[in-house]
């Protein structure tokens, strides 16, 4: 089986996958709520207003009916008209999705730039305190919830010294075309800076782990000896050989951190009021807005899957002695 | 067959005898509802407050914060409660006391109804009645005060606390806020009031609560309204002492009964540059009964139809004679422009970038980015555009109440709009360049118990336990003292129909054990029992 | 485990011969956690927080849902002019009234105390009625007086107390002396009495409203104040009309404190910030700073006054306008008094101990309503280790048997397990409990659910691995040609071998489970009045008071991130252990076999 197979098989999983979510999605949302109106109904509508309500938000078919329109509004891209914003979900949702992408990618790659560095460093120093002590700070930050080191770095940091700003994205009023044109500022990168740095604290500890750990796995291999017997100096054989053997799990971990830290960010975009997904789907318990929260979760998901999906892809394509046996057993 | 007789002879016995052992039952354990922590902490811990002291009675009571929606719900439209806690807020319709006391009438008790616990008194009816079709305001004056006296000595409904509105303003780059009662200092008469101090002619409001949608014909949130109301004139607008102030209209006259005689204001303009003209102020009337937009159903339902006299001139025909249709209705209902709304024909299906936004008022709309932004801009055309000395209005959303603080703290914005959590005001008094403003409400919150219930049906117990909760404790412990005790459902924020001599009940534990026991309540185990017969 | 005489004693050892390697394989990890310096202190932080939870009850200093109360009476000297002293704790009992004679400082107190001011500057307090409290207090040349409830009132007379009380059983809450030493007495129902030829007389004050306070400027001029907008002149024996509430008046309030001082400037405080004020001969509305209740006003000069109420409310005059004065404290005070040089704050109202930075008596603080946290954590201890423990119980097993199933099957089974898991895997948890939370409300099981339904994919991959490796050893093979039955192989053969495994597994799952029941309380999902550590900063993010509370923040999340660690090094530990490729180093480990995975697990990670 060839790569190209590999990877077909592995998005059909991937969709196959997404199916059963937003199969059992419905269902959930459905059977445990078999009327959501309840949470529209504010005012103390008539009955028949109600039944228009409920017809507003196609809520008035058979269960099976609905399950069907479900699944093609979805794959056209309609998720259903929020309760709250009156609004469609999907063109919301799409905006928080950016948003999100916007601080989760450089926590992450600032926590897999650093993370690296830092576990070659360990291994090079390997036996005194400071790997002790790199080894324990890790954990430590790893270990400390991100919500409340969010909290402390606003206190220390936006409110003590009053350095940075402490929630959203940009300072408003601001004017951007697009997206991108919305990120590359300054302003941006500023606002950025604490919640990236509270996310990429907390992932920073496994990368330098494993980083460190296999370093010092390749470095006892034979080779490296030999290499050393043949007079080179340390440093040269740590950077160009050892690093590039060891990266290999490292860039593997990356994938998958992204995927886990879809959920994880959740509470740091509440704590830095990031206009994401997971400040939306906070929002939509609060406001007992069903398809926003059902909308957002079915984004996360798919994004969570798309990004395991790519860490297998990635692995495949670095590391050569994955064999393809996708169709074994 | 003696037997038998004998038998029937005991039955009216051993009946008085079930009854007897059934009237010694102990009080089960009541569910007492209030909202969640993160909706309202303030209503969540009086909840537990009242607790606490109702199991110093012998009373249990298990608190069930419930989501928000849900508890509207259950308590109005599924009047499925025990004891509820929720609020009314204080519109500035509310003023008139019609809509509160209407919590109280016996016509409201239905699902749905404003008066969920069923409470029922014909004295309260009939004064009721009276005063609504009552036109001598000193009279009316009377019953409604007669009403209120009624009710809080019998205790249906225990108003707990009324609520200051605390807002913050940043000192060193605006003057010149007006709060109004029910509104805090984010009102319709804002950009009048504020004068800049500095080179920043923008005021920035920072805000948890955001519009649901700016639609006018779909918008049901208070937030929605505030913030197009800015940008939307109406024919009349309400002083800061609710007295109706022409806007739109020139001038305003009850030419008889039911006819209503408006001029309108010459040289007006929609923001897009077309002229305000009298066919638009029919066609907005219309198209809101046309549409039966349910949330404004009050205020047009009064309302026949409106004639265009002449180009400046228009009647309103009412449908029966009300006296409040200036003061409610024509300060309400925003002027449209017909060329941009004749055509749609449902407007509430609008989406979000299809909706016009198209105002005549003092401020344009310039743009509302969910859950982030949105700002107006002062209409230079504006008739009352030289009063205004700002160049605008931006409105930074935050994800809660904390990122609005952090905002006030930090400058980054200028005032809030929605009132500061108790934990917030003392920082904020201590921040050198915020001013804090505290404005009182004549919205309230309150327990409700379901009247149909035992023994909440007993007024005697009702007045008994209002003596265990501790309203002193939630003004101020809960409310940093930024508040009053709650007395009557007419706040004394609107001192002339508050009746300032309605009973008070003491906080006072003693008294209220002392009361249950004359009420024939005793306690055993612990636990408070009904009354022996 | 088929065994079918399980009454002899055979049969009993035949078990226990199965149970022995499940023993060592739980033992073995334990041993070597205790052979690695960082998995003993692992071990060691992670007892103690066992012990702290299951001590819990005893380590609690108080109920951490209580608003801890205090009730004492204290005062803030000044002089006019600006020179203010510290908040001052003189007795355990709060003023309601102070007065300055000539000679002696003496406070009327709750619980039927005076208090007085000795000439060493410190304060004596005296029980002279512990039935009911005392409301009021005057002072002459000759006398002191107080007075409270039931109409009791006490004159100091010959160095005694002599008791004499009203023959109405109504509380007193006003007293004074006049300039001419006649002694009056205010109160309740609209009592006016005054002290003549040794008896009190009731005077017709025309008013049933409970008054609060009488002040003279001469013989025969007096203002009384009281409930709901009540003023009433006394003048030259005669009761003015009581002025209260009617839409024309300028208030209805309650006034609570007056001062008559002179015949054109009297102020009188009162409810909602109410200042009233007086000129000579009209009484307005003047606007005040503040809308918190005031209790007691003093003028100085006709340019400097101060009121004093509700949660250290100090409003200052000028001349011409009120205006708030710092906070000094938040305790509500109860009145003001001044003669002369000195002045004095008094009171205070009983109040909840809020935002108290950590002390002897409550060694982490307190919160914004005056809960202990200390306490609150140590509770949190409880639910923390409470979901941690059989969240990770629920994710093992789960995840044990999954993996082991589909391991040792392989095939379909395998496969059709495998895909469930890639589904689990596409659900991130926080959201899904989120979800969870929006749909059956929130609570602790929804939590434990929630990372009980998801994380068991993890384990179910790694376990699976491993079995994986073991089912083509040589003495499984040898077991299924000598005809095991699949569930022995698995149980017996399997499943000690993988247990180290799923031992460390279940120390990473707890520590991964806390940190979620943390991060989903936080988001304020937990279910109400369970304290968690999660909880308590949501409490403390909430209230607002956490950017200055650093004792309400800093230890919930020290707790948190000690548990974790604490279990991370023990895995880690055991690690080591069951992956000699993480001892890194020269040591010559042997090379584990390699994954019969193509997918890549995460390790630590979850």
């Amino acid at each position: 089986m060839g790569k190209g197979q590999f990877v077909t098989r592995r998005i059909l999983q991937m969709l196959l996958s997404y199916f059963i979510i937003l199969t059992m999605l419905f269902f959930v949302f459905r059977l445990a709520l078999p009327d959501p109106t309840a949470a529209l109904v504010m005012e103390g509508l008539s009955a028949e207003e109600q039944a228009m309500v409920r017809a507003r938000f196609g809520l008035d078919q058979p269960l099976l009916g609905q399950y069907f329109t479900y699944l093609t509004n979805f794959v056209q891209g309609e998720l259903g008209l929020s309760f709250h914003y009156r609004a469609p979900v999907f063109p919301i949702l799409l905006d928080r999705l950016y948003n999100t992408l916007a601080l989760m990618i450089p926590a992450i790659i600032v926590s897999y730039l650093l993370g690296p560095l830092l576990g070659v460093f360990l291994s090079w120093k390997r036996g005194s305190r400071s790997e002790f002590a790199g080894i324990i700070g890790g954990l430590v930050l790893r270990s400390a919830p991100l919500f409340w080191t969010g909290m402390i770095f606003i206190m220390v940091f936006g409110i003590w010294f009053n350095i940075f700003p402490t929630s959203g994205m940009r300072t408003l009023p601001y004017e951007a075309a697009h997206f991108f044109d919305k990120i590359f500022t300054l302003d941006y990168l500023w606002h950025l800076f604490l919640p990236m740095m509270t996310i990429a604290l907390y992932y920073l500890g496994l990368p330098m782990l494993i980083m460190r750990n296999t370093m010092l796995e390749v470095m006892g291999e034979d080779f490296i000896e030999l290499c050393q017997a043949k007079g080179l100096s340390e440093r040269r054989i740590m950077y160009p050989h050892v690093a590039r053997n060891a990266l290999l799990p490292v860039v593997t971990q990356a994938a998958i951190t992204i995927g886990l830290a879809v959920g994880g960010q959740v509470v740091v975009e509440v704590v830095f009021s990031w206009p994401g997904l997971g400040r939306e789907i906070v929002q939509a318990v609060r406001t007992s807005d069903f398809p926003m929260a059902q909308g957002a979760f079915m984004m996360m998901s798919g994004l969570v899957l798309i990004m395991n999906f790519l860490a297998d892809v990635i692995y495949s394509y670095l590391d050569p002695r994955v064999v393809y046996k996708g169709g074994k057993k | 067959m003696s037997r038998k007789i004998v038998i029937l002879l005991m039955l009216p016995m051993l009946i008085l005898g079930l009854s007897l052992t059934a009237g010694a039952e102990p009080l089960p354990e009541f569910e007492m509802m209030t909202t969640t922590e993160g909706y309202d902490p303030i209503r969540y811990e009086a909840a537990f407050l009242i607790q606490e002291n109702f199991a110093e009675l012998g009373i249990q009571i298990d608190v069930q914060p419930t989501e928000f929606s849900t508890l509207i719900d259950n308590f109005y439209n599924e009047q499925d409660f025990e004891i509820a806690i929720a609020g009314w807020s204080g519109r500035v319709e509310r003023l008139d006391p019609q809509h509160f006391l209407g919590t109280l009438h016996s016509g409201q008790t239905d699902p749905g109804g404003n008066n969920p616990g069923g409470y029922v008194n014909e004295r309260v009816d009939e004064l009721f009645a009276q005063q609504e079709v009552e036109f001598d305001v000193d009279r009316r004056r009377e019953m409604v005060h007669e009403i209120q006296e009624i009710a809080v000595s019998e205790q249906p409904v225990n108003v707990l606390f009324y609520r200051d509105e605390v807002l913050a303003f940043n000192r060193n780059k605006f003057e010149g806020f007006q709060p109004m009662a029910g509104e805090g200092i984010y009102t319709e008469w804002l950009p009048f009031d504020v004068t800049p101090l500095t080179d920043d002619r923008v005021v920035t409001i920072g805000t948890s609560q955001e519009p649901d949608n700016i639609n006018p014909l779909d918008s049901t949130t208070v937030w929605g309204w505030k913030f197009m109301r800015l940008y939307y004139d109406k024919l009349v607008r309400l002083t800061p002492d609710v007295e109706p102030e022409p806007w739109a209209a020139e001038s305003f006259e009850a030419i008889d009964e039911d006819t209503i005689e408006v001029v309108l204001r010459e040289g007006m303009y929609f923001h897009d540059g077309e002229p305000v003209t009298v066919e638009d102020v029919k066609f907005s009337y219309h198209y809101y009964m046309d549409q039966d937009f349910a949330y404004f159903r009050p205020f047009y339902q009064p309302l026949d139809y409106v004639e265009v006299i002449d180009d400046r001139t228009l009647h309103f025909h009412l449908e029966t004679p009300v006296s409040n249709f200036i003061t409610v209705t024509m300060s309400q209902i925003p002027i449209l422009p017909e060329h941009l709304w004749a055509d749609i024909e449902v407007a509430e299906d609008l989406g979000p970038d299809e909706i016009p936004t198209i105002g005549s008022g003092p401020m344009k709309f310039e743009s509302f980015d969910a859950g982030e932004y949105k700002s107006l801009s002062t209409f230079e055309d504006h008739f009352a555009a030289d009063d205004i000395d700002i160049d605008g209005i931006d409105y930074i959303i935050y994800a809660d109440a904390e990122g609005v603080f952090t905002g006030l703290i930090t400058e980054e914005v200028d005032m809030n709009a929605w009132r500061l959590e108790p934990g917030h005001i003392e920082p904020a008094e201590e921040e050198d360049h915020l001013e804090v403003v505290s404005v009182a409400d004549h919205g309230y919150y309150h327990m409700t118990y379901n009247l149909r219930i035992e023994p909440f049906d007993d007024v005697d117990f009702r007045r008994a336990i209002a003596h265990a909760i501790p309203k002193d404790t939630f003004v101020d412990v809960l409310l940093d003292g930024l508040g009053e005790p709650g007395t009557s459902v007419i706040s004394p924020a609107n001192p002339f129909w508050h009746n300032p001599d309605v009973e008070r009940f003491e906080y006072d534990l003693d008294k209220a054990r002392e009361l249950l026991e004359e009420a024939g309540y005793y306690l055993e185990d612990g636990v408070l029992h009904f009354p022996e017969d | 485990m088929n065994n079918n005489n399980p009454g002899t004693k055979k049969g009993l050892r035949e078990r226990l011969k199965y149970l022995k390697p499940f023993l060592n394989a739980i033992l073995e990890p334990v041993k070597i956690i205790f052979q690695d310096p960082l998995g003993i202190a692992g071990a060691i932080i992670f007892s103690i927080i066992v012990l702290i939870a299951i001590f819990a009850p005893l380590l609690a200093t108080h109920n951490p849902a209580v608003m801890n109360e205090r009730i004492e009476g204290s005062l803030i000297a000044f002089s006019p002019g600006g020179e203010w002293q510290q908040y001052r704790i003189i007795g355990e009992k709060p003023i309601n009234e102070l007065v300055i004679g000539s000679q002696q400082v003496i406070a009327a107190a709750e619980s039927g105390s005076v208090i007085r001011l000795q000439e060493d500057d410190s304060w004596l307090e005296e029980e002279v009625d512990a039935e009911i409290d005392f409301f009021a207090a005057a002072v002459s040349e000759e006398m002191i007086i107080v007075a409270g409830e039931r109409g009791r009132v006490y004159f100091y007379q010959d160095n005694s107390w002599q008791e004499r009380h009203l023959d109405e059983e109504l509380d007193i809450h006003g007293l004074t002396v006049s300039p001419g030493g006649t002694i009056y007495a205010v109160g309740e129902e609209g009592a006016v009495f005054s002290w003549q030829d040794d008896s009190w007389q009731r005077l017709e004050s025309g008013s049933n409203r409970t008054l609060k306070d009488i002040n003279f400027i001469a013989e025969d001029d007096a203002i009384i104040v009281g409930f709901r907008g009540t003023i009433i002149h006394y003048r030259q024996g005669e009761f003015s009309d009581p002025q209260y509430r009617s839409f024309t008046d300028e208030t209805f309030r309650d006034l609570n404190g007056l001062h008559y001082f002179s015949e054109e400037l009297a102020f009188a405080v009162g409810e909602r910030g109410t200042i009233m004020g007086y000129d000579g001969s009209e009484w307005f509305a003047m606007s005040s700073d503040s809308s918190r209740e005031l209790r007691g006003v003093a003028v100085i000069s006709p340019e400097e006054a101060y009121a004093v109420g509700y949660r250290g409310t100090i409003q200052e005059y000028d001349g011409e306008n009120w205006q708030t004065h710092d906070r000094i404290t938040r305790r509500g005070y109860r009145g003001i008094t001044t003669v002369g040089e000195t002045g004095y704050i008094y009171g205070v109202d009983p109040y909840v101990n809020e935002l108290a930075p950590p002390s002897r008596e409550h060694l982490f603080g307190t919160t914004h309503l005056g809960r202990d946290i200390w306490s609150q954590v140590i509770y949190g201890s409880r639910t923390a280790l409470m979901v941690g423990i059989i969240a990770a119980l629920m994710v093992n097993l789960l995840g044990f048997t999954v993996g082991l199933i589909s391991g040792y099957y392989r095939g379909g089974v395998d496969s059709f397990l495998m895909r469930v898991v890639d589904i689990m895997y596409g659900m991130p948890l926080e959201p899904f409990a989120i979800v969870l939370v929006l749909i059956f409300g929130p609570g602790l099981w929804i939590i434990i659910l929630a990372i009980g339904l998801l994380t068991w994919r993890t384990n179910a991959r790694v376990i699976r691995s491993q079995v994986l490796s073991l089912v083509e050893r040589p003495f499984i093979k040898a077991a299924r040609i000598s005809g095991a039955s699949h569930l022995r192989i698995m149980l017996v053969h399997i499943a000690p071998n993988v247990l180290p495994l799923a031992f460390l597994q279940l120390a990473v799952a707890m520590g991964y489970a806390i940190t979620a029941e943390a991060t989903l309380s936080f988001l304020g999902l937990g279910p109400p009045r369970v304290y968690s550590w999660g909880t308590i900063l949501h409490a403390a993010r909430l209230s607002g008071a956490w950017r200055t509370a650093w004792w309400w923040i800093i230890p919930p999340g020290v707790f948190i991130s000690a548990t974790v660690v604490s279990v991370f090094l023990i895995s880690r530990a055991v690690e080591v252990w069951t992956n000699p490729r993480l001892r890194g180093g020269n040591e010559s480990a042997p090379e584990p076999e390699e994954s019969q995975d193509p997918l890549p697990y995460e390790r630590q990670s979850n």
